[in-house]
């Protein structure tokens, strides 16, 4: 294939990857963790600082990355950030990843490595993640950049990649506090890569080819990085202790949290889901080939490529899977880490496919490749832009409803005819604070959040709780203010037109009921009266 | 980049010709229930004497327009009820042009002639004693209702005191303080058979004064039935 050729193909797999990632960025609602992540970025650009926290919100390389689109989108505040400008940090992210393969053409060959980004940019999983603005795809570019980099400072002996691999790995760790089991698998690729080569001591002949002024710049570099970002650029140096002791932490949540799975949750999410009345969703396809690819790398007679790398990159690949698989905690996002090795495994099953012998073989291998991928396609579409906030989507998990921004532009409407305006009071008290992602579909606004109902303010003209919680409203309403202060109370979600009041929830199952006082709810159907009257 | 061009839209072709539709859930809609330790206010309206927007009112200042639909049931505290019913009323004009001021709270609101109390002209006032102080959290009353009228200098008044030397106001449309009650700031509005909604906001006191001076039709006052919603 010429040079020429390769990078045309490129282009249009590039081109294709941002037509599945770019567009409707501002649909689906902000998750609960969008919304945290999105409040601790509008703290760092209004200037409050960055302070890592060793027990939630993950490392702060989504932070500090975050304000490149914030500054060229010239939002100054948390009120002026927008959903377009924050998920397009995962869309680089994404299409670096899908770009990342381009490196590894002498490791994987340039049809596998056509193949794997072709599979990259289409897998439903990947574009998902990809307009979702959490740390999981960071975390990902990353590994493969310190997989590439190591790769290449292997072959060329140059420190230049030594320092690069360094960079990623203490990124890796500024990222989320699973990036160890990254760095675990890598050890057991290059481990297992050695165990192959026991026989005449060849192992030894490998580990002379490395430089370890080489392992130090890398070692170096990374703990710079690392200590850069932890301690918010100098000026917090306790991140840096607790980055570290932040895993006592992790290593509890993992046994005890409400997002223990089975063992197979991320395979099911994959390959065999669906869901009520949904559509069957499944990444047959990469399975087919990856598993393929495995196969390829256990036999070790590759027409292409370099046969040891894809030896690392299986055990690499497996290893992840297995962890993840064994640890109890799980949630979706996670299976990206090996799901990404899955798809260059992928890529090389495939060209084996198509250089087999038999012609026969090779068209059937076109074909299925052809229709699998025009199925992954369909399926990026069915869950991006058709079933992006359902819950028959498999990635759709604890999702928001797309209630949430009903209920904001409601509550919106009510406020902008109270004559504080946007500084009309607002209270929402959720069980547990169990009320994300609305502080930032309400920015700008004077909300006061609670977990249980506040006995210390008045009633606010418009109250937002959940159900459980309507006891404890009736007491604020008409038990604690002094008389001539109980004013009545209206369903905020009340239709004029048919005397019904609206179901809302914040994610499935988690109900909201909202509450407005009657002269702003008076005030609101004055209004509409006006506007019909001057139709 | 023709080629290019023409991938793409062969992709998004075959991506939208070939996924399923997402069929969205209908919106759950619910009837209206009063969270625990509330009820929607207990009212009665009557029958509608007319049908439509009045177009003939004209001149009124700061006048509202009539909603067009029914008033949503407003929550307050379960056990409100209407505390005027069948109670003493007394006012500035003990002797009504038309009927009695007992007509007043005896509970029909009807619209027809011999359901209303004719008072005299200019600003005059009637006066409802509970018997007892109570928590009052909505004032409901039609002055006239079978054609659309606007009444002036609407005020209401609530007191422990039978000559509310001290009161709480309520409600006052008295734009340019003619009863002589204070400048209110509150709307004219259009008398319907919905009748004038007031929250009392759990203000406590024994009597319930209201005060009107005339009508965009003639200088006379009207009442058919107050109502007081308390505990």
């Amino acid at each position: 294939m010429s040079r020429s050729l390769f990078f045309g193909l490129i282009l249009l797999i590039t081109v294709m990857a941002l037509a599945l990632r770019l567009p409707g960025l501002a649909k689906r609602p902000m998750h609960g963790d969008e919304a945290v992540n999105a409040v601790k970025i509008g703290e760092l650009i209004e200037g409050k600082g960055y302070r890592y926290d060793p027990h939630e919100y993950h490392g702060p390389t989504l932070n500090y990355f975050s304000l490149i689109p914030a500054w060229l989108g010239g939002a100054d505040s948390f009120v002026e950030l927008s959903k377009a400008i924050l998920r397009i940090v995962p869309v680089a992210l994404g299409l670096a990843l899908v770009l990342l393969v381009v490196p590894l053409r002498d490791a994987l060959g340039q049809g596998a490595v056509l193949l794997a980004a072709g599979l990259t940019a289409l897998s439903p999983a990947m574009v998902f993640y990809s307009r979702y603005f959490i740390h999981e795809l960071i975390l990902v570019v990353f590994t493969a950049v310190l997989i590439i980099s190591g790769y290449r400072c292997f072959k060329s002996r140059k420190a230049g990649w030594a320092v690069l691999a360094g960079v990623s790995l203490g990124l890796m760790h500024a990222t989320k506090e699973t990036f160890v089991i990254a760095v675990g698998a890598i050890g057991l690729g290059v481990i297992v890569l050695l165990g192959s080569r026991l026989k005449n001591g060849q192992w030894l002949e490998s580990t002379r080819q490395v430089k370890w002024s080489h392992v130090a710049i890398m070692i170096v570099s990374a703990a710079v990085v690392s200590m850069v970002f932890f301690s918010s650029f100098f000026t917090h140096s306790q991140g840096i202790v607790d980055s570290i002791t932040t895993y006592t932490t992790y290593v509890d949540r993992a046994e005890t949290s409400v997002h223990v799975q089975p063992w197979y949750f991320y395979f099911q999410l994959l390959f065999f889901y669906q869901f009520a009345d949904g559509p069957f969703f499944t990444e047959w396809i990469i399975l087919l080939l990856a598993l393929t690819g495995v196969g390829v790398a256990i036999l070790g007679n590759v027409p292409f490529g370099c046969p040891a790398f894809i030896r690392f990159l299986a055990v690499f690949t497996l290893s992840m899977a297995g962890v993840y698989a064994l640890i109890p905690y799980k949630t979706p996002w996670c299976l990206l880490g090996f799901y990404h090795g899955m798809l260059l495994l992928a890529g090389v099953g495939g060209m084996w496919l198509l250089q087999l012998g038999a012609k026969a073989v090779r068209v059937t291998a076109i074909v299925v490749l052809a229709l699998g991928s025009l199925h992954l396609g369909q399926q990026s579409y069915a869950a991006n832009f058709q079933y992006f906030s359902d819950s028959r989507n498999p990635h759709v998990y604890g999702h928001t409803s797309v209630d949430v921004p009903v209920i904001a532009d409601r509550i919106k409407s009510m406020v902008a005819l109270h004559e504080k305006g946007k500084a009309t009071p607002i209270q929402v008290y959720c069980p547990n604070d169990d009320y994300w992602p609305l502080p930032w579909y309400l920015r700008g606004y004077q909300v006061e959040f609670g977990g249980i109902v506040s006995e210390q303010t008045p009633p606010a003209p418009v109250i937002l709780i959940q159900p459980k919680m309507e006891e404890a409203l009736m007491r604020k309403l008409y038990e604690l203010p002094p008389p001539g202060q109980r004013e009545l109370y209206m369903h905020l979600f009340y239709n004029t037109e048919d005397g019904t009041v609206d179901v809302m929830e914040l994610r499935p199952s988690v109900e909201l009921v909202g509450f407005v006082s009657r002269s702003l709810f008076e005030k609101q159907m004055q209004q509409a009266a006006e506007e019909e009257a001057a139709q | 980049m023709k080629i290019v061009r023409v991938a793409c839209l062969l992709l998004a072709f075959l991506f939208v010709a070939l996924s399923p539709d997402a069929v969205a859930a209908d919106k759950k809609k619910a009837a209206v229930k009063a969270p625990p330790g509330m009820a929607a206010l207990p009212l009665e309206l009557p029958k509608p004497a007319f049908v439509g927007t009045p177009q003939n009112i004209k001149g009124v200042k700061q006048l509202e327009k009539p909603l067009g639909r029914p008033r949503p049931p407003f929550f307050a505290p379960k056990g409100v009820k209407n505390l005027a019913l069948g109670k003493k009323i007394s006012g500035s004009d003990e002797e009504p042009i038309v009927g009695d001021l007992k007509m007043i709270t005896d509970g029909d609101k009807k619209a027809a002639d011999g359901s209303y109390v004719e008072l005299g002209p200019f600003t005059q006032y009637i006066q409802v004693d509970l018997e007892a102080e109570k928590e009052i959290y909505a004032v409901l009353f039609w002055h006239y209702h079978k054609q659309a009228r606007v009444y002036f200098d609407v005020v209401v008044q609530i007191s422990n005191d039978a000559e509310f030397g001290k009161s709480t106001t309520i409600y006052n449309n008295d734009h340019d303080n003619s009863a002589e009650l204070g400048v209110g700031k509150d709307n004219h509005y259009v008398e319907t058979s919905e009748g004038r909604l007031i929250d009392a906001k759990g203000v406590k006191g024994r009597y319930v004064r209201f005060y009107s001076g005339g009508n965009n039709a003639s200088d006379l006052n009207h009442y058919i039935e107050v109502e007081v919603y308390g505990k």
